[in-house]
């Protein structure tokens, strides 16, 4: 079986009943690369992840490999690892016993697979495991153990299922890092799925965002975080705020300015409005700017609410004049009751389509 | 947790025994108490003054009386291997939910709550001599003469199984859909078919439920009583030990000679569950170490 592949292909719809959990989900890649499909809990990503492996049936659509289509497979024929968000260890096996599983079922060597496993062993940084029982590891090692396990096989695809949702915040950091470093060093093709941003946008070669088993975008992480294509992706990557507006003036290269709420924010936009169009101008709490002249374009007056300690930073909520909510993320220490001016840096201002006007890319 | 020094009794202890003593309290009236008076009755023989083991000599001389040792573990033993082994079918096949699963459920529950006589009393109407299930084969011309299928050995068995049946089943269902899905999933990645994820990942999983199944059911079927005396010749070929026990009791209004057949019959049901439970740690090492083997 070859170890790597050159193409993934696949278009799927999945049904429970009547509920359509994934509609025409589809999506093309080539070469070694990290993708994740990102989005809330009951987005479709894991569904689509175990149709992928064979676990579900499609209830519609086609995945190809290679050239070669394999959605009639049944899971054992496919050659992907596959990682769980509960590791899914086998608890009556050793640690041994669990890695060399899928080598003693390709009726391997007894010598190559103890090497193998050692490989294996080393390679996730816990030699010496081997006599342990699954039950006696931490969710960390056993972690890295059901990775070892996908990974001694050679998997052609490797699929990762949430699988640092049920670590702690410091080891998730950790193991992130690890697989990272694992996908790199061993050259892999991934499907990662995931609902935290930071993982995806860590991780990834190419995120696919999704909703209602949708997809709502897909591309380089950095497009994906600087440029969303529409509110709920902008929400998924931290834009708090949000203000509904209309078109006002539409200048050259791409400048716009809008109003909505006695407010007049400018900026540059990538998406094609009408004059007077319905847009929703966005922008993240860490990109507001404190302070300044109240007169300059995007500067407004506010009232401090509510200061969370952060550390470095400060989280604040603030009232703008015009009556909105505005959450910053500052080093300037604010107090709750403080007048301070607000600017929104043109250039950090994005504007989109608003929810359900079927805007795209 | 740590407790207050050796022989001291910290406020924690008093509360825990506390509770426990109504439990305690019910089992030492209920269960050891009359346990004990069995083995005290069964060692005073009523044609000897004081004690003796009389009683247990007068059991093992008597043909028609050891004989019903053998005619229980015969009844038992495969009553047992049939129950379990169709439970585990069906409730292996049932775990991740199936079509009309409430429905099917209900259907294959239902006899439980029943109780024993009615079954029988339907089992003795369906499949006896002139019973639906027979007139049906003859009426196809399957059959020349009718299938004696009660008040006999088969009679029992089928009593047995459609008694224990469902209560095996529910609770290997409950056991077998309480391992995580994910378990068999990662199997089946790895590069096992279906068969060898059953029998080298989930019968590994299941196989402490399954001993208490094997247990659980052996023992109902040992002490067996009303349908082998409904279904059954209970002076003959399905006379098991738990009627020999009755008909020195209240037949022969011999109850220490009862008493020491029900201690028997007590000693052979433990002989079977060690067994089984020796059967599980074999089972149990045999799928952990047959890891390279084959």
């Amino acid at each position: 079986m070859k170890e790597t592949i050159d193409s993934l292909r696949f278009r799927i719809t999945k049904r429970f009943g009547t509920k359509t959990v994934l509609q025409d989900f589809g999506l093309e890649v080539r070469g070694k690369q990290f993708i994740t499909f990102l989005g809330p809990s009951g987005c479709g990503k894991s569904t689509a992840l175990n149709i992928i492996a064979g676990l579900i049936p499609a209830t519609d659509g086609e995945v190809w490999i290679d050239g070669e289509r394999i959605d009639h497979l049944p899971p054992e024929k496919r050659g992907f690892g596959m990682v769980f968000q509960n590791y899914a260890l086998f608890p009556h096996m050793t640690v041994f016993a669990n890695i060399a599983f899928g080598l003693q079922l390709q009726r391997r060597p007894a010598a190559e697979i103890r090497r193998r496993v050692q490989e294996m062993l080393d390679l996730v940084q816990l030699p010496g495991f081997e006599g342990r029982y699954p039950g006696q590891l931490s969710g960390g090692q056993q972690q890295r153990i059901a990775i070892a396990r996908a990974l001694v096989l050679h998997p052609r695809l490797l699929l990762l299922d949430e699988p640092l949702s049920n670590l702690d915040a410091k080891l998730r950091i950790e193991m992130r890092t690890e697989i990272k470093r694992l996908h790199t060093s061993l050259g892999l093709t991934s499907i990662y799925v995931t609902h935290d941003q930071v993982e995806a946008l860590s991780l990834s070669d190419w995120v696919v965002v999704m909703k209602d088993g949708i997809l709502m975008q897909e591309g380089p992480p950095q497009e994906i975080h600087d440029q969303p294509a529409s509110v709920f992706v902008a929400d998924f990557m931290g834009f708090r705020n949000f203000f509904p507006a209309q078109v006002a003036i539409l200048g050259p290269d791409r400048h716009v300015e809008v109003t909505g709420d006695s407010m007049r924010i400018q900026g540059k936009t990538r998406h094609i409005f009408s004059p007077g169009a319905s847009v929703v101008a966005a922008i993240r709490p860490d990109d507001v700017g404190i302070g300044g002249d109240a007169k300059t374009p995007n500067a407004f007056r506010a009232k401090v609410d509510i200061v969370e300690y952060l550390g470095r930073e400060d989280e604040a909520i603030l009232t703008l004049e015009a009556g909105r909510r505005l959450w910053v993320r500052t080093s300037t220490r604010l107090t709750p009751g403080e007048k301070v001016t607000v600017v929104l840096p043109p250039d950090r201002v994005i504007f989109l389509p608003p929810e359900g006007s079927g805007g795209t890319t | 947790m740590r407790r207050g020094k050796a022989g001291e009794l910290s406020e924690l202890d008093l509360m825990a025994i506390a509770c426990l003593l109504p439990s305690l309290l019910y089992v030492l009236v209920m269960f050891v108490y009359p346990f004990l008076y069995g083995i005290y009755l069964s060692i005073r023989p009523l044609k000897a003054d004081g004690f003796s083991l009389a009683n247990y000599l007068a059991f093992f001389k008597d043909q028609y009386q050891y004989k019903t040792v053998a005619i229980t573990f015969r009844l038992a033993v495969p009553n047992t291997i049939v129950v379990v082994a169709f439970s585990l079918l069906f409730a292996y096949s049932m775990r991740r939910g199936i079509w009309l699963e409430r429905a099917i459920t209900t259907i294959l529950v239902l006899p439980i709550s029943l109780g024993v006589i009615l079954l029988s009393q339907g089992i003795l109407g369906f499949y006896g001599g002139k019973g639906w299930f027979n007139q049906m084969l003859l009426g196809l011309g399957l059959l020349e003469e009718p299938l004696v299928l009660t008040h006999n050995f088969t009679g029992v068995m089928l009593s047995l199984f459609m008694q224990q049946f469902p209560f095996c089943f529910l609770m290997l269902l409950g056991y077998i859909s309480g391992i995580d899905p994910s378990i068999e999933n990662s199997a089946r990645t790895l590069g096992a078919n279906p068969w060898t994820v059953f029998h080298r990942v989930m019968l590994p999983l299941i196989a402490p439920g399954l001993a208490i199944a094997f247990a659980l059911v052996f023992v109902m079927s040992f002490a067996t009583f009303p349908s082998a005396i409904l279904l059954g010749q209970p002076t003959g070929a399905t006379r098991t030990i738990a009627i020999a026990a009755y008909a020195q009791a209240f037949e022969m209004f011999d109850m220490p000679y009862a008493s020491a057949i029900a201690v028997i019959m007590g000693f052979f049901q433990l002989a079977g569950l060690l067994v089984i439970i020796l059967l599980r740690k074999r089972m149990v090492m045999a799928a952990t170490m047959g890891v390279g083997k084959r």
